[in-house]
């Protein structure tokens, strides 16, 4: 799950800068709201696969219409000139250390309970 | 089933995580401001240009009384020598017809300015003589032509590479942006020049009745004509180094 994450990661890393691509600078803010938005999902999905909740039409639906809202508070803030896209940074970095906090809670429970079943079965 | 898909769509999620980081990170790279312009920066940018205008003005203030302290080194060894004499005065001249001194002298001062809107003429808003710049440029032809020795159009001297043109809402000349009214000034035989100007079908004639502008002719025992200000530069030309090389 984790090591399948962190693949991913590397790979897509690795190919971004064998491949040298660049975009016009005007898109600069959609996309890094665009990656808030698909890390606060990356992080999603490992949660409810660690709970067994995993569903791929929620999970995949639910990233494209984060990333779609995102783009358009941004769009919208540019717009009206109000800095919408702090709505965006608020609620996606809050999540990210929630699910980030659950994710880690579910290990650590996993961990003791492995132990204590160790000392029980000794 | 789904925890195998699963997997594959979260690798895929990844990737594109990955991927959307690497690009950020080299279009950051390449571009020296960045992708998103701190505020801060660009104050600091703005807080630069300022402190160099600030310098340019310092520096050129320096320039001017270091050229005034050059002129007094100069006119003490004048007396000396009488060969650095002679090579002043030659420079001088040079310097008189390269436009790089202020003169004084007789001469006219033309003054040109867009038609007043009347009711039945209420004009489009425009500036009929910036449009019609190239009436600039013939008045400027005409006191030449009529031997003007120094010519200047709104402090503007004009020397071998001054232009007149339209550029936007301006009127360039040197470089520097313009508007009407435009004050002409020229030094030269004051009748003369007079006379070319306001010749029948000439060039003051036109102006006043096909396009309805205001021109006034002053003749001037002593008007003062300033220099040209910009820095001088050949990039491409070089002088020849002797007659046989050109053949």
């Amino acid at each position: 799950m984790i090591i399948a994450s962190a693949v991913g990661l590397l790979a897509g890393l690795a190919l971004g800068f064998l491949l040298n691509i660049t975009y016009p600078t005007e898109f600069s803010f959609y996309i890094t709201m665009g990656l808030l938005a698909a890390m606060d999902s990356l992080l999603g999905a490992v949660r409810s696969y660690m709970e067994n909740r995993y569903n791929n039409l929620i999970f995949i639906s639910g990233f494209l219409t984060n990333a779609v809202m995102a783009a358009l508070l941004v769009y919208l803030g540019d717009r009206l000139g109000v800095p919408l896209y702090y709505a965006v940074i608020f609620v996606f970095g809050g999540r990210l250390f929630q699910n980030l906090a659950v994710i880690r809670r579910i290990i650590i429970d996993k961990y003791v309970s492995k132990k204590q079943e160790r000392i029980h079965n000794k | 089933m789904n925890r195998k898909s699963g997997i594959i769509v979260i690798t895929i999620l990844a990737l594109l995580i990955g991927l959307i980081i690497s690009i950020q990170i080299g279009t950051t790279a390449s571009s020296d401001i960045g992708g998103l312009i701190p505020v801060a920066k660009a104050r600091g940018l703005e807080q630069e240009l300022r402190d160099l205008r600030v310098e340019k003005e310092a520096i050129m203030q320096e320039y001017l009384e270091l050229e005034s302290r050059m002129k007094e080194i100069e006119e003490k060894t004048l007396s000396e020598d009488a060969l650095l004499q002679a090579a002043t005065k030659e420079l001088e001249r040079y310097r008189l017809s390269a436009g790089v001194v202020d003169v004084i002298g007789p001469g006219v001062i033309v003054t040109v300015d867009d038609p007043v809107p009347t009711e039945e003429n209420p004009g489009d808003g425009y500036s009929t003589i910036m449009l019609r710049y190239d009436l600039l440029l013939s008045l400027v032809n005409k006191l030449k032509d009529a031997g003007a020795e120094a010519i200047s159009i709104n402090g503007q001297r004009i020397i071998a590479t001054t232009e007149i043109s339209l550029a936007g809402d301006n009127v360039n000349i040197n470089t520097v942006p313009t508007a009407p009214p435009y004050i002409i000034k020229a030094i030269g035989n004051a009748e003369t020049l007079d006379a070319t100007l306001t010749i029948r079908y000439g060039i003051v004639e036109t102006m006043r009745n096909t396009y309805g502008l205001s021109v006034t002719i002053v003749k001037q025992e002593e008007l003062e004509i300033p220099r040209y200000s910009g820095v001088i530069r050949f990039r491409y030309a070089t002088p020849v180094e002797s007659p046989e090389t050109q053949q």
